[in-house]
């Protein structure tokens, strides 16, 4: 009997054990690679990164309504500074994403395993470098966004398993920001080629991302030069290395218009179909050279037209913008009264399929070196050309060269950093980030309209009724300083989110708890003035 | 090997002594019941230990030493004989009702008799089944309320939809929950492939779970196995239970037989959000101001008011009945050229709201079903289509089902060859979109329109003549193209899918009758589909038109090899099962879709697409290798113990972990044998104990780290970014430990009784992909973490009040309780995210609660309890995400009645469910929208509307709200103002029937015309708006989110049966 069982049990085995290896080679995923070259994870995490975020949902819901380029049609909750919770959780998962995937084309490049297969698609300290400028270029948008975020921590699963990364101090974060990019631009190898194909941002040329890494460093130190003694240091530094020099050193990401590679803009007005936006009024005004009656605040220039309003917006002549966020309601009631132009029946180029999104222009580089050089006028000039310059261009159109050097000359009556933050403002068109954080850091454009002020009129047949900007969220008077940390991290990282949220002011998640460079006083405190 | 395996069994026999030869008998033992001979039966000569068992013929031979005539037959189940022996008798043996011999299929196909069995196990007869079919939403939802602990919900209005299945609550916290359906031994894939943005009320098709492809019609007995004693046989995949079918089988009778039932039913919508007819589209914020949301326009010099129809909310004007431009006056006018004068339209509520919108369904269904029985093989053939007309316009459904199965055995009928094959066919035009899919025609109807809208209108015009839509939400005045909302009419008739399945599933199969004890059995089991679906969104649309094409397949094959004893002696019976199986599952899709439109309109084909059409494909094979064995004790009839051992090897885990065995041990006792004579009124009595574990694998490929390909946008470089989930390659098995008890009880000659259980089952080391914090990089990382404990109670209670010659009262009560809790998840790790909903909540599981919970924003509550109100009046939402609510209930069950009187029939059964909640977007976009009664009731937008709190200040909140700010507080403010009850207490079914007894020699034999009605009313704290169950739109983990629900529907039917 024990002989029987015994033989059963090593025939039945026996029949197992032949499907055993068959098993195993069963189980690799024949749906999803498993060896990639890192020229081919850079292109998609250049491509990802942008896609997050220069989209309907993080740009165009959130900080191109913030900085008032942009002003939603009739839903207006993220405009009166009421995130949605979900979005607000997708957007910060997805750029940590973003994150991981340069730190995956560090690590190919550092590890002995993967160092040599990887060199084949450019020097191996090019491509550290460049995705260590990216990370950075990253991280400070995403800390500029929400305050203080998990950076020295985070990224760790794989190789230290941490799951709960602590939330950095955001000056602590900057520090290491500025180290990095140093790092990077340090180890750059111009003799070499970044990567030999797949970098859609400069196309693999080692100088250029040398160039974008000092000028980064720039935007980084003039963020923080009202806090930081060492940040004309950060600037000398950077100026030595060699930062750009042209409109065509300039960080831009260009879509395609094969398949369906174009630019999330394109995607969601016109496959998403969601027409829900249109140019902000401050903006546009701005542009117009028209002041704002309403709150009867002056403009520098009044009366002057900037010829990149042919390019940001529909060229019908008239040029209005979209109310700065009254009610749900009363906004589409608006978009028709005061005749403001459909992107959807009229697409300006910012809607183009092949859109090229800007990471960091040159002028703005400009406008940092300008102001380091204490608000000089020549800086400021060549600021405005090369911007005038890089917006005809991104669009591919042309302008007359004497219309342009009039409007300088009109714009440079009064060089000072009024005139710097709103040159500035201008050419960071959906660059929504960088141009709310210039406005928390400098107070300007003074036009943007700030909770209370009157934001639209609303004509009735009774007459004009006029309304306020009344935002969804406490605020304390000024524009939203920062977005709430996602509800996500409450549960699935809530020791780290909790300590976190009790360094806010208040200890609460709010929206107004200021950035450690935002030392302004009140919204009108200008510290760049002093 | 065979000789020595015989050697083996035949050892263990009793009765094989030699005697001194005297006369020969050989004879037939037969079943009074149904004629069919009883295979096994011991025949024992009296005075003597000589004896043997019945062949498979039912047949024995025996050697009667001298002097001794006399033959005691027995068997189990049958009232013991003692007859004289006669050469070529036939014996006849009475089944013993008393014992309560009920035979029941248990794990594998074994037949055990039921009071043998140490675990629950519940029948459930095929003919309730199809008492009220419940149209033809999903044949296993006709299950609900029938067997305690079996909880079943479905969205009555969705055709073809999901139904989420469950047996004592839920054991795995991201893995399937649903139990095994096994068909005649052959497991059925049962599940769904409803995306997640569809289970989670995002908008899409449900397709439904595709146990659904089973035919009522063919089925002869459901038994539910529910707790993994019953099911340890069955391996990893029957850890949630198993839910056991089995088909008719040819009967013995004269000749053919023939069977013939039609069936005639018909869908109402029983119940629809209840909203507001006062005020119609618009904003409203001026009206407080005294001004309109109306607007003017100009036509050939004359003025006309235009209401705000790009506007999707109903905070309108009063519907005073002034005339007005209406979309339908504007559309009609520019169908015509704009020639003349625009009609107007009287401002006022519809005459033709939203429920005239719904058609009434009809569906027939047919079955005819013809088999034989012939001395050496049986045979039946069925065939069943239906087709339905649904309360949708333009839906449709049509089945065709296929049932063959027969077998053949040797003269000797040692040998037998039997198949049983299914061939199942569908085709579905028209499903409902869920959630807050653009077509969904709930999501415009209730959460974002204008109250004023006529059907009448809308179904009239939603073309031009030109082919291009016509909608109320258009752009403005002088713009027709949709702003966001299609025509409900367009949404049917223009943005349609539709889908195919064509599956056959069955099995063929040998045994060989070694010896009268030992049977070898070895059986092919397959399931084998085809699934197409076809997507369209047609030009002119409100989104982008576009087209796609899902093409699905699957197979699964089960080679099942066994070797099966039984053997009775004196008072000890015995029965050993040895097994062997091999899986492999195989599924791989292909799937197209056109990019950037399509070129020409309805015209649905990949290449129509504006840009190169994209394609994908995936493909997924998973093996298991399994030993497995029983073996039965039982002694007297009295006492019995069972034990189970199996072993499987997997594919999907790491080599050095992939094999894992696991046990089970049950027991019986049947007490009421000891006090048969003391207490003649105890009829039956028995307790069960049981253990059993199980072991689990997982999924596949989740062993080593992926990249995604992402991007083309650099022709030469595709780009690849890192997957979303962290893989684990160090991964090992799940168990699952369970045990119960339970007590079983029939008095008064079964006039009374009662079944009560009562287990726990405790999952531990589960494979999980946890949820992490984005800043890992990562969104998931696979696991193996976690306890979840079930704890319940199932009673079920029968009775027979009333038993006369004419008339019968037949009742039952079931009733079930399940405790669930999270014991743990990983180490530091208090919350597992099963899903977010669209807007608001999320659904989890987290340490220390109840599986489901429904994650939001809650009321701040002062230290008192009273919901807090900020400085605007308005309730105020906590910072962060809690617990508002849970999604499993804590008591179901059903109450079952039937009436005979004479001839005629009657049934009623009423459901209930208890405890449990559900987060419905609705409601919320309901109220957001002005939509919802609560939103005019009152006079409240003349007067506002004070929230009932507290202040800040710790007074009495005063200040009044307009109604708007209030109910767009819905949205803005605490989620848990959403979290509705999902308690209920439904009139699940009525049936009432005759049944005229014909004379058997007529040609019909038999004719039955029965009437019935399904899901006829529904009761609840929270059923003013909703039937909680219409919330199902999948068959996972992902519940409790409403998103736009179908509304629930009653249907009503007639059958006749007829017999030949």
């Amino acid at each position: 009997m024990k002989k029987l069982i015994k033989y059963t049990l090593i025939g039945s085995f026996c029949i197992a054990a032949v499907s055993c290896s068959d098993q195993e080679a069963m189980n690799v995923d024949p749906n999803l690679a498993s060896n990639v070259p890192s020229n081919m994870i850079m292109n998609a995490a250049e491509k990802w990164t942008m896609d997050n975020i220069y989209d309907n949902w993080f740009s165009a819901r959130q900080c191109l309504v913030y900085s008032q380029q942009w002003s939603q049609r009739n839903y207006t909750e993220e405009d009166r500074y009421q995130v949605r919770e979900p979005q607000n959780n997708s957007y910060f998962k997805y750029l940590y994403m973003g994150l991981n995937n340069f730190q995956k084309v560090i690590n190919m490049n550092k590890n002995e395993a993967t160092k040599n297969a990887s060199s084949a698609y450019g020097a191996n300290c090019n491509q550290i470098a460049a995705a260590m400028i990216m990370k950075v270029w990253l991280a400070n948008l995403m800390t500029d966004t929400w305050g203080g975020i998990p950076y020295s921590e985070a990224l760790r699963l794989e190789s230290d398993n941490v799951l709960y990364a602590k939330y950095d101090d955001q000056k602590d974060l900057y520090a290491q920001l500025i180290k990095e990019v140093t790092e990077a631009v340090n180890m750059i190898d111009e003799s070499e080629p970044a990567f030999t194909s797949g970098d859609v941002i400069f196309n693999g040329d080692a100088s250029k991302w040398k160039k974008f890494g000092n000028s980064l460093k720039c935007r980084l130190a003039i963020h923080m030069s009202k806090v930081d003694s060492n940040w004309k240091t950060y600037i000398q530094e950077a100026l030595a290395s060699g930062v750009m020099k042209s409109n065509d050193d300039a960080a831009k990401f260009k879509y395609s218009d094969t398949g369906t590679e174009y630019c999330k803009f394109y995607e969601g007005f016109f496959v998403n179909n969601r027409n829900d936006f249109a140019i902000n009024k401050t903006l546009a005004d701005l542009l117009k050279g028209q002041r704002d009656t309403l709150n009867a605040k002056s403009h520098p220039w009044e009366g002057v037209i900037d010829p990149r309003i042919h390019i940001y917006t529909v060229d019908d002549g008239r040029w209005n913008g979209m109310a700065v966020a009254t009610q749900t309601g009363i906004q589409a009631r608006l978009f028709t009264q005061d005749g403001v132009a459909s992107w959807y029946a009229n697409q300006p180029p910012v809607l183009n399929k092949t859109y090229a999104v800007p990471l960091m222009t040159y002028a703005e580089l400009k406008f940092i070196i300008g102001e380091y050089n204490g608000f000089s006028v020549e800086d400021y000039q060549e600021g405005v050309q090369a911007s005038i310059d890089y917006w005809y261009d991104v669009m591919g159109a042309s302008y007359d060269a004497n219309e342009v050097a009039a409007y300088i000359e009109a714009v440079s009556q009064n060089v000072n950093a009024e005139a710097y933050a709103i040159q500035k403002y201008i050419d960071l068109f959906t660059n929504g980030t960088e141009a709310w954080t210039e406005i928390r850091r400098t107070g300007y454009p003074e036009q943007i309209v700030r909770p209370g002020e009157i934001c639209a009129v609303y004509s009735t047949r009774d007459g004009e009724v006029p309304y306020t900007f009344t935002p969804l969220s406490e605020v304390k008077g000024d524009i939203i300083a920062r977005v709430k940390y996602p509800t996500d991290e409450s549960t699935l990282n809530k020791a780290s989110w909790e300590a976190a949220v009790a360094k806010l002011q208040d200890g609460t998640n709010n929206y107004y708890s200021k950035m450690f460079w935002d030392v302004r006083t009140s919204s009108y405190d200008h510290p760049a003035n002093k | 090997m065979m000789k020595r395996l015989t050697m083996f069994f035949a050892g263990l026999l009793l009765c094989t002594s030699a005697a001194l030869a005297q006369t020969k008998v050989t004879g037939t033992v037969i079943s009074q019941d149904d004629g069919q001979p009883i295979i096994g039966a011991a025949v024992k000569v009296v005075g003597t230990t000589t004896g043997m068992l019945t062949d498979v013929n039912g047949r024995f031979d025996v050697t009667l030493p001298a002097g001794k005539d006399q033959l005691e037959i027995t068997y189990l189940g049958f009232i013991t004989q003692v007859v004289q022996a006669k050469n070529g008798m036939r014996i006849f043996l009475k089944s013993d009702a008393q014992a309560l011999d009920e035979v029941v299929v248990t794990a594998m196909g074994i037949s055990r008799e039921k009071k043998a069995l140490g675990y629950a196990v519940s029948e459930v007869n095929g003919e309730d089944l199809i008492k009220s079919r419940g149209g033809l939403n999903n044949p296993v939802n006709a299950l609900q309320g029938k067997v305690a602990g079996l909880q079943i919900t479905s969205a009555g209005g969705s055709m073809g939809g999901s139904s989420k299945v469950l047996i004592r609550g839920n054991n795995s916290l991201s893995g399937s929950n649903q139990p095994l359906f096994v068909i005649d031994g052959v497991p059925i894939e049962g599940r769904d492939y409803n995306t997640t943005d569809t289970q989670r009320g995002a908008g899409g098709y449900d397709y439904g779970n595709l146990i659904q492809d089973i035919n009522p019609d063919d089925i002869e007995s459901v038994s539910v196995l529910k707790g993994a004693a019953a099911s340890a046989l069955y391996g990893s995949r029957a850890s949630n239970g198993v839910i056991m079918i089995t088909t008719k089988k040819a009967q013995r009778q004269q000749g053919l037989g023939v069977e013939f039932s039609s069936t005639l039913g018909i869908e109402r919508v029983s119940k629809l959000p209840k909203l507001q007819s006062e005020y119609g589209g618009g904003y409203g914020y001026m009206s407080l101001d005294g001004y309109d949301d109306f607007g003017e326009i100009e036509i050939n010099g004359k003025a006309y008011i235009t209401p705000n129809y790009g506007m999707d909310e109903s905070w309108g004007p009063k519907l005073d009945g002034r005339q007005v431009l209406s979309w339908y006056d504007l559309a009609k006018w520019e169908a015509n050229g704009k020639k003349g004068d625009p009609t107007t339209s009287p401002w006022s509520a519809s005459n033709h709201d939203y429920e005239d919108f719904f058609e009434t369904g009809v569906s027939f269904t047919n079955n005819v079903a013809i088999s034989q029985v012939y001395d050496n093989s049986a045979f039946r053939i069925s065939y069943t289509n239906t087709s339905l007309d649904g309360y949708l316009p333009n839906s449709s459904m049509y089945k065709n089902i296929f049932n063959v199965n027969g077998n053949i055995m040797s003269p000797d009928k040692k040998l037998n060859v039997f198949t049983n094959v299914n061939y199942f066919n569908s085709r579905t035009k028209g499903r409902p979109d869920t959630g807050y899919g653009k077509n969904n025609i709930m999501r415009t109807f209730v959460q974002w329109n204008q109250r004023q809208l006529n059907m009448n209108e809308l179904k009239d015009m939603y073309r031009y003549p030109d082919g291009t839509q016509a909608t109320w939400n258009r752009i403005d005045a002088e713009d027709p193209t949709p702003a966001y909302h299609n025509n409900p009419y367009w949404s049917r008739y223009m943005n349609y899918e539709n889908d195919t399945r064509n599956r056959i599933y069955g099995n063929v199969g040998v045994s060989y009758q070694i010896m009268p004890q030992l049977k070898a059995q070895y059986k092919v089991n397959l399931d084998f589909f085809v699934d197409k679906q076809y997507e369209r969104i047609a030009v002119g649309s409100q989104d982008e038109s576009r087209y796609s094409e899902m093409s699905r397949q699957q197979y699964e094959i089960n080679h099942e090899f066994m070797l099966m004893y039984n053997q009775t002696f004196n008072d000890f019976s015995l029965s050993a099962n040895l097994g062997a199986n091999i899986m492999k599952n195989h599924y791989e899709y292909v799937y197209g879709e056109t990019k950037g439109g399509l070129a020409i309109p309805e015209f649905y084909n990949l290449d129509n697409s504006m840009t190169q059409a994209a394609s994908s494909n995936y493909r997924r094979e998973k093996s298991i290798n399994s030993l497995f064995g029983d073996v039965t004790l039982g002694w007297k009839n009295m006492l019995y113990l069972e034990a189970t051992l199996r072993g499987d090897q997997s594919s999907t885990l790491p080599k050095d972990n992939n094999t894992y065995v696991y046990p089970s041990v049950t027991g019986s006792f049947i007490f009421s044998e000891l006090l048969k004579d003391k207490m003649p009124w105890l009829s039956f009595g028995k307790i069960r104990l049981g253990f059993a574990q199980v072991g689990n694998d997982t999924d596949p490929y989740q062993l080593y780290n992926t990249f995604t390909q992402y991007t083309n946008i650099d022709g030469a470089t595709p780009g690849y970014r890192l997957s979303d989930t962290m893989q684990n390659p160090d991964l090992k098995p799940e168990r699952t430990n369970s045990w119960e008890v339970g007590l079983e009880m029939n008095l008064f000659k079964n006039r009374l009784g009662f079944d009560i259980t009562y287990y726990q089952t405790n999952t531990k080391d589960e494979i999980l992909p946890l949820s992490v914090s984005g800043t890992t990089g990562y969104l998931y990382k696979y696991v193996n973490s976690g306890e979840i404990e079930n704890k319940g109670i199932e009673i079920g209670i029968h009775a027979t009040p009333v038993k006369t010659r004419d008339f019968e009262w037949y009742t039952q009560l079931n009733i079930a309780h399940n405790k669930n809790k999270v014991k743990s998840l990983a180490d530091g790790v208090d919350y597992f995210r099963i899903a977010s909903a669209r807007f608001k909540v999320e659904i989890g599981a987290m340490v220390g609660e109840e599986y489901g919970v429904i994650m939001g924003t809650d009321y701040v509550y002062d230290e008192n309890g009273n919901k807090m109100v900020d400085e605007n009046g308005l309730y105020m939402a906590t910072d962060g995400s809690q617990v508002i609510g849970h999604i499993f209930p804590d008591f179901t069950g059903g109450w079952n009645n039937t009436f005979r009187f004479k001839n005629f029939d009657l049934g009623f059964q009423f459901d209930f469910s208890k405890g449990g909640q559900y987060f419905s977007t609705t409601y919320m976009w309901g109220m957001y929208c002005g939509m919802l009664e609560e939103t005019a009731a009152n006079n409240v937008r003349e007067t506002g509307i004070i929230c009932d709190g507290y202040t800040e200040d710790g007074v009495p909140n005063t200040t009044v709200v307009a109604a708007r700010d209030y109910s767009e507080n819905f949205y803005s403010g605490p989620a848990a103002q959403n979290v509705l009850k999902s308690d209920y207490i439904k009139l699940r079914e009525v049936s009432i029937g005759y049944t005229f007894k014909l004379n058997p020699a007529w040609f019909i034999k038999s004719l039955r015309l029965s009437a019935y009605g399904r899901n006829l009313a529904v009761w609840g704290p929270d059923t003013k708006h909703f039937d909680p169950e219409m919330i199902v739109t999948g068959s996972g983990n992902i519940q409790g989110v409403e998103g736009g629900a179908t509304p629930m529907v009653s249907t009503y039917g007639l059958t006749v049966n007829l017999k030949f």
